[in-house]
């Protein structure tokens, strides 16, 4: 318990004082250090550009040993993300075999952005949005920012 | 399905004669297969000698399962059998111990028949053994061995041997000149993706996946393309060099041709021969395993001194030495001597040792035998199965650092009271006996390993004494497939609490466990802490898990940090076992370290991309959810909250998909009855096995190239085939059963004894539309339920299809009442339809890709995440717990002394270490360096306010960043001004109450509090976490 608590304290710390680009860290509730709430400034140069998504960060109560699951609170149009009510992220350092307890969360933030800038159609949870994203640009990238426009301005 | 009248669901509970009781063996199936639990089914079985390891023996060999067990031991039972020989009782005493002995070996296990074997002498008329395949000798003089042995030898009936003597034993076995074993691991085949094979035959695995072979593994290969040669063909002998992780190599693939893509490796499991050698022969020139690498030389001697033993008797009218009795220790040790004198190679017999064997040859002690009982049972298994690779054929282990330190032990300390515990006052001496009775312990969980605990504590009288008692909890009942291996349940103890069964079984057993016992339902945890109190904790002397998952374990381990009481720690798997000792102030503790985390599958492969049978699994026991458990239960929460759609809507997210599943479930799709339900069945089949299939290969055709060129269905990725319904086949059929069935079940409507008939005239009656891949599809909400009326192509205003779903909904009132009953998977139950339906899902979609199935059991084993067990490893364990239990009572502080174990019964491999000291730790006060315990230590304080804390920890030279209790963050450096202002003086409980919204509930006497802190040097620093006293 105690080293794990110390461990996401610290990370917390951080990523407070000195936050990822385009990225804004705070605990959901004070009553509770393993959900962070996540806000991402949706990259210039990509279809997500202007958006604010929220993401939810659950840490596992065996963190670093355990990885984190990272969640779009906000909808948004991406081959990597789940369009359901989970927004999933799937995101290779995130699988539990590829994890290691030397990662850090703010690497998770900043992979997680890159994503948004960069999908990987080939690894897709959505995989008709990953063909379109493929054989369709133009098409995916209107959708993308139209969902942004619709989801992700406050 | 030949005869089409048959009913479907005729309940698979019925026993055939000659069938194996899934039900009652299912975990130990998991362990040993159907294969060796069939032949072990045609197997007799006899032991000689009913003492404490002769019953343990026998006991293990009931449970799992043999065609026929027999006991032989015309001996009259004396008191001191009890001391370990947990089926006699006091009034058994001048019975003949088999006698005794039988019929409660025969309750254990309803399919195994018990007799007792009617013979004066056994070596009168050896033809008397000619039935048996196997035969156990315990407790038999070497004479007799030697004459059985021989026996047995010339007539391929297997034998095993094992004797214990205080703390020291050995087992020996022989099973012929032409042995074979069909699997030696019991570990699951490896299988893999091939990424390239190199003309030198360097086989590559795909991308960082471990291959997981070892040096000298067989394997064959599938799906080759370029080297076709390769598949399916005879088994290569891999070489692993250097522990490789990602390649191995396969010799000479010369005129294979040049490897192009494609292809999977499988292992196979070879047989491997032995042969054993007759035990005359292995006496003067023994092959021996080592049980415990600190004692490599330990074997030897003992081998010499148990035989010097046999010696002795011959010269006493069969009597062992008296218990520390230094004339005949000295006697011992001239006819070890002398046995040594006539080795080949010399062997140095060190005289404590051989002395110590003397002193304890008339010594009993419960788990001495728990552990060669369960070896025993197990090698007996390996004789007549085949499975797992025996000892060859000798092993001796002692744990003589059990011995205690901290009472004398003479002839008169050790001498008989003719009483239950003599056997292990031989050992031990009376002082320690008492000291034993007045242990308070606390037994958490009455399990398996629970019920073998205080089946020795009960031998051991621990607890009986006016000081001592037993605390057990378990929250469970009895289930059928406990009987397996919790053998103080009995078929009519099936829905009773464990606790208060298992208390009353070992109260039977030594009556001076009455009233000694608290037997309690509660789970450790958080919310319990007002049963399990302070007050409780600190009357304990130590605590004993018999745990099954690592959440209970974590707690327990905590507690027992934070109360600094001793934990005994330890768990099965399979036919695999470890203990580990927790000690105040000396050791680390369990949640030092870290099992590696449960293996996950990234939804993506689930989703689209399986290509093993554990993936389809994983997507069918998801799909079990998605059908019959979350929209029943939406359905439920839309008829019973009226504020449901409004939070619902609000959450955001896939609102669209819960609605319409709501819609399907109360208006489009509700069925009226059961023929309904099949038609609903066949329509999912559809939808899963063909369509979407379809679809993913209309977004995905066969040919379709990566963003890199490379084949997008390759690797990993396997091209799936929609599969067409075919009535005549089997889980075609059976998907539409059990499916069908399910959803009667959400509905309250009875499907069963439906007729093959009936389904086959209304599945013939559907016509089911012909599916076109839709091009304006683009965006599907959920891959099960593809909505053909959306169209999506740009942003698209799905408030306004929203309001048409929720419209078509009928308003709750009008359904008043009415409520579905969602699905609670349950493994175990075989007449329920779940794993059938996972099964079938997950057999469908291995046909979409091309992935090997699996059959109902191996389904079952890996979507119920089930443990697989058996009572061997058990007993053993659990005996090697109780071994480091006499060196806690003791006071033993020196970490020396103290063995964590690990076991494998299968490979056979014996593993004991040291345990690990507590992590220490060093930080820079004021006035300079302090050492502290990271694990042990903590700073304990009273109430104060925060800034009273944070001066108190910089007076040491501390300076706090941070400070939580629980999950709660009651203060950090970066926290803005405004809001450290508040918080500075306000006392330490009522920022906690503050924070985490909870007040601090009454009955608890102090609050946890770690924090993160930097000492004089500026370094961040791991320092204990401190305790705060409640003031009461």
């Amino acid at each position: 318990m105690a080293g794990g608590q110390k461990r996401i304290g610290k990370e917390l710390a951080e990523v407070t004082k000195d936050p990822p680009e385009g990225i804004t860290v705070s605990l959901v509730s004070e009553a509770d250090i393993y959900n962070w709430d996540i806000q991402l400034e949706g990259p210039e140069d990509s279809p997500y550009a202007g958006g604010t998504f929220k993401l939810l960060l659950a840490l596992p109560t065996d963190y670093p040993f355990k990885p984190p699951t990272l969640n779009f609170k906000t909808k948004v149009y991406h081959p990597n993300v789940s369009n359901d009510d989970k927004g999933s992220m799937c995101l290779g350092m995130l699988r539990s075999e590829e994890w290691k307890p030397s990662s850090k969360i703010s690497g998770v933030l900043r992979t997680a952005r890159n994503l948004l800038i960069e999908p990987n159609p080939d690894d897709a949870v959505e995989t008709q949005i990953a063909e379109q994203y493929k054989s369709s640009r133009k098409d995916f990238d209107k959708i993308a920012r139209d969902w942004t426009k619709k989801y992700a301005k406050a | 399905m030949a005869d089409s009248n048959m009913q479907v669901d005729t309940p698979p509970g019925d026993q055939k004669n000659g069938e194996i009781d899934e039900s009652l063996y299912s975990r130990q199936l998991y362990v040993l297969g159907h294969e060796a639990m069939k032949r072990m089914g045609s197997s007799n079985v006899l032991i000689v000698g009913l003492k404490g390891l002769g019953v343990e023996i026998a006991k293990n060999i009931a449970l799992a399962g043999v065609k026929s067990l027999t006991l032989y031991d015309p001996t009259p039972a004396t008191i001191a059998d009890l001391s370990s020989q947990f089926f006699l009782r006091a009034e058994d005493v001048g019975t003949p111990r088999a006698t005794a002995t039988a019929p409660r070996v025969a309750e254990l296990n309803s399919y195994v028949p018990v007799s007792v074997l009617e013979s004066e002498n056994i070596t009168s008329d050896l033809n008397q053994l000619s039935r048996f395949q196997v035969v156990v000798l315990t407790s038999t003089p070497l004479k007799d061995q030697l004459t059985i042995s021989e026996y047995c030898h010339q007539n391929g009936i297997y034998l095993v041997i094992s004797d214990t003597f205080g703390l020291f034993g050995h087992i020996f076995t022989d099973f012929g000149k032409d042995f074979v074993v069909s699997d030696t691991s019991g570990e699951a085949v490896v299988s893999g993706i091939v990424a390239h094979i190199s003309s030198e035959g360097l086989v590559s695995a795909l991308d960082e996946t471990r291959h997981g072979l070892e040096d000298g593994d067989y394997i064959t290969f599938t799906e080759i393309q370029g080297m076709e040669g390769l598949n399916n063909a005879k088994p290569r002998q891999v070489t692993v060099k250097g522990k490789r992780p990602y390649t191995f190599t396969i010799g000479d693939v010369s005129g294979l041709g040049e490897y192009k893509s494609g292809g999977l490796f499988t292992q196979v499991k070879m047989p491997k021969f032995i042969s054993f050698e007759s035990f005359t022969t292995q006496l003067k020139k023994p092959e021996l395993l080592i049980s415990d690498y600190a004692k490599f030389d330990r074997p030897q001697q003992l081998h010499l001194g148990f035989q010097a033993l046999h010696v002795f008797a011959q010269h006493h009218g069969g009597e062992y030495p008296r218990a520390h009795n230094d004339d005949d220790a000295t006697e011992m040790l001239k006819y070890a001597q002398a046995l040594a004198d006539q080795q080949e190679e010399k062997v140095e017999l060190e005289e404590k040792i051989i002395r110590e064997l003397s002193y304890q040859a008339r010594g009993d002690l419960s788990p001495m035998a728990a552990f060669f009982g369960g070896l025993a049972a197990q090698e007996v298994l390996k004789s007549i199965s085949g499975k797992f690779h025996p000892i060859v054929q000798w092993l001796y282990f002692d744990s003589l650092e059990s011995l205690p330190a901290s009472v004398e032990r003479s002839e008169e300390t050790c001498k008989p009271l003719n009483c239950r515990y003599d056997g292990q006052i031989a050992v031990f001496g009376r002082e320690f006996q008492e000291r034993i009775s007045n242990v308070k312990e606390f037994l958490v969980g009455a399990g398996a390993i629970g019920c073998e605990m205080l089946k020795n504590w009960a031998m051991m009288g621990l607890g009986t004494g006016p000081k001592g008692n037993i605390s057990v909890t378990d929250m469970d009942s009895i289930e059928k497939s406990n009987l397996n291996r919790q053998f103080l349940f009995r078929p009519k103890d099936v829905g009773k609490l464990k606790s208060d069964c298992a208390a009353e079984a070992v109260q039977a057993m030594n009556p001076g466990l009455r009233w000694k016992i608290n037997s309690l339902r509660d789970r450790v945890g958080p919310d319990t802490e007002h049963i399990f109190h302070e007050e409780f904790w600190q009357e304990l002397h130590g605590v004993t898990n018999a745990l099954d998952n690592v959440e209970a374990r974590t707690y327990v381990d905590r507690r027992c940090v934070f109360f600094r009481k001793p934990l005994l720690e330890s768990g099965t798997l399979g036919t695999k076992g470890n203990t580990q000792v927790v000690l105040p102030h000396l050791t680390e503790s369990y949640s030092s370290s870290q099992d590696p985390p449960e293996k996950t599958f990234p939804m993506c492969t689930l989703r689209s991309f399986p290509n093993k049978i554990e993936h389809t699994i994983a997507w069918a026991r998801s799909l079990l959810a998605t059908y019959f458990v979350d929209p029943p239960e939406s359905c439920n929460l839309y008829l019973s909250d009226p504020s449901y759609i409004d939070t619902t809507l609000k959450r955001g997210g896939n609102e669209k998909g819960t609605l319409e599943s709501i819609r399907d479930y109360l208006v489009t799709e509700k069925p009226g009855n059961f023929d309904d339900c099949i038609i609903w069945a066949r329509h999912q089949f559809e939808k899963q096995y063909n369509n979407a299939i379809q679809q993913l290969l209309y977004n995905f055709p066969k040919d379709s190239t990566t963003s890199s060129g490379t084949p997008f269905w390759s690797g990993p990725k396997r091209a799936p085939t929609p599969l067409k319904f075919d009535i005549n086949n089997d889980t075609h059929f059976g998907f539409v059963v059990s499916a069908a069935n399910l959803h009667a079940f959400n509905y309250g409507i009875d499907g069963k004894g439906t007729l093959v008939e009936q389904y086959k005239s209304v599945l013939g009656d559907m016509v089911i539309p012909e599916f076109t891949p839709n091009p304006g599809v683009k965006i599907q909400a959920d891959d099960n339920d593809p909505d053909p009326n959306a169209q999506q192509g740009s942003a698209f205003d799905d408030a306004g299809e929203l309001r048409k779903i929720e419209a078509a909904l009928p308003p709750p009132n009008s359904l008043a009442g009415f409520r579905l009953t969602p699905v609670e998977f349950e493994k175990d139950d075989d007449t329920n339809y779940h794993i059938d339906f996972i099964t079938a899902s997950s057999n469908l979609r291995a046909e979409n890709y091309n992935i090997p199935t699996a059959d109902r059991h191996q389904t079952k084993f890996i979507a119920g995440k089930i443990i697989p067990a058996i009572a061997t490893t058990t007993a053993l364990v659990t005996g090697l717990v109780v071994l480091e239990l006499y060196k806690i009572i003791d006071g033993k502080n020196n970490i020396e002394h103290y063995k964590n174990g690990f076991v494998n019964l299968a490979l056979p491999f014996f593993g004991f270490s040291e345990p690990i000291a507590s992590p220490k730790g060093t930080y820079l006060s004021k006035i300079g360096e302090v050492t502290i315990d990271k694990l042990w230590d903590r700073f304990e304080i009273s109430d104060m306010t925060l800034k009273e804390f944070l001066e108190y920890f910089e007076e040491k030279g501390l300076d706090i960043n941070m400070l939580s209790s629980d999950v709660s963050l009651l203060y950090a450096s970066f926290y803005p001004p405004s809001k450290l202002k508040e918080r500075y003086p306000l006392k330490l409980s009522d920022l906690v109450a503050t924070v985490s919204k909870k007040p601090i509930p009454a009955h608890q006497k102090n609050v946890i509090f770690e924090i993160v802190a930097e000492d004089q040097s500026e370094q961040d620093v791991e320092i204990p976490y401190v305790m705060m006293r409640m003031n009461t």
